[in-house]
C-alpha cells in the first residue's frame, strides 16, 4: 500500500495526531495567531489544524490526503504539490511549516530555498522532522526498509546549515523523545508478512549500543516499541 | 471553483509568476509557460511534470 492509499492511517496514527511537538508549538505560539500559513506535506492535516493562522493552505504530493486533510479538519485550501517546488508567489506567508516529512525530499535545499522565497520578511518557518546522530546509519537504513519513499533523516547540524545556506535564521533547536508502537508504526503502510518479518529482525539485530540508543522495547519474544528522536526546528526569514 | 484564497498566492511552480484558472474551471493557467495543470476533484495538481504544454493559453 503506498502513501496515498494509506490516507486513513495517518490521520488515525498515533504518531502523527498527538505528539509533544505538537504541545509544545501550542505553548510556544499561544499569544499569536498567524495571518496566512502553508503546512507543507501536510499527510491528514494534523499540524495545520493545530496552528492558529486566519488562513491555512495546505500541500502534498498525495490527492488523497489532500482530500483527508480537508475532511477531517476543513482544510480546504489544498493544492498537490512537490515540496522543492511550491506553486506559491514570493513573500506569500506568515507561517510555513512542514512536520514529519522532510526525510521524504530529495532535496532539502531546495525546499529550504522555497520556503525562504514564499514566506514574508520576519515569518515564522517550524520544521519538525526525526533527527539522528551523526555516527548512525541504522536508523536510516531501517526506515527505509519500511518505507520506499524514506530518503535521509538528517542530524540537527546539518538540518540548520541547510537552513542557513538559504538564508534563514535559526531561533530555536529543541529535541524531542518519540516513542513509537512498533505494531502500529511498521503497520501503517500495510507491508507484507514477510516485510514486518524483516522490519522487526532489523530492530532485533542491531548493536546493543543502538538497542539502547532507541530505547528498544519488547514482549514475549516481540518487538514492543522504539523510541527516536524528533528535532522541532524554529527559524525565520530576516 | 478554486476558491479566492488559494488563487490569491497561487503560482507557477515553474517560473513562479501569478497564474489563473480556466474559463472551464478544468484547469489552473500558466500564460508565462503556456502550461496547464489539472484540477482533479476540485483539488490543483501544481506538478510541473504532470502539467499539459499548450501553444496558446487564449482559450482557456
Amino acid at each position: 500500500m503506498s502513501f496515498d492509499s494509506s490516507a486513513a492511517n495517518y490521520l488515525n496514527s498515533s504518531d502523527h495526531r498527538t505528539g509533544s511537538d505538537l504541545e509544545f508549538l501550542a505553548e510556544r505560539f499561544a499569544e499569536v495567531r498567524f495571518g496566512r500559513m502553508l503546512d507543507v506535506a501536510c499527510a491528514a492535516g494534523h499540524f495545520a489544524n493545530a496552528v492558529p493562522a486566519d488562513i491555512k493552505i495546505v500541500t502534498d504530493l498525495s490527492l488523497n490526503m489532500l482530500k483527508k486533510a480537508d475532511e477531517a479538519f476543513g482544510l480546504s485550501l489544498g493544492a498537490v504539490s512537490a515540496a522543492e517546488f511550491l506553486p506559491f508567489q514570493n513573500d506569500s506567508f506568515n507561517f510555513v511549516g512542514c512536520r514529519i516529512a522532510m526525510h521524504h525530499f530529495r532535496n532539502p535545499c531546495m525546499f529550504m530555498g522555497e520556503v525562504f522565497r514564499i514566506m514574508k520578511q520576519d515569518g515564522i518557518f517550524v520544521l519538525i522532522d526525526s533527527v539522528v546522530d551523526a555516527d548512525d546509519g541504522h536508523l536510516n537504513r531501517i526506515e527505509l526498509l519500511r518505507d520506499e519513499t524514506h530518503k535521509k533523516s538528517h542530524t540537527v547540524e546539518n538540518i540548520i546549515a541547510m537552513a542557513e545556506c538559504e538564508r534563514l535564521e535559526a531561533k530555536e533547536a529543541v529535541i524531542l523523545h518519540k516513542r513509537h508502537d512498533f505494531s502500529e508504526w511498521a503497520n501503517r503502510l500495510n507491508p507484507s508478512t514477510e516485510l514486518f518479518a524483516e522490519i522487526e529482525k532489523a530492530f532485533f539485530d542491531l548493536p546493543a549500543e543502538y538497542k539502547q540508543r532507541y530505547r528498544v522495547e519488547t514482549e514475549n519474544g516481540r518487538i514492543k516499541a522504539y523510541t527516536d528522536k524528533k528535532g522541532l526546528f524554529i527559524f525565520q526569514k530576516p | 471553483m478554486i476558491k479566492q484564497e488559494l488563487l490569491d498566492v497561487l503560482a507557477c511552480p515553474k517560473c513562479k509568476l501569478p497564474v489563473r484558472e480556466s474559463k472551464d474551471e478544468k484547469y489552473i493557467v500558466c500564460d508565462a509557460c503556456r502550461l496547464l495543470y489539472e484540477i482533479r476533484e476540485g483539488i490543483p495538481v501544481m506538478l510541473i511534470d504532470e502539467a499539459k504544454q499548450v501553444e496558446d493559453t487564449g482559450g482557456y
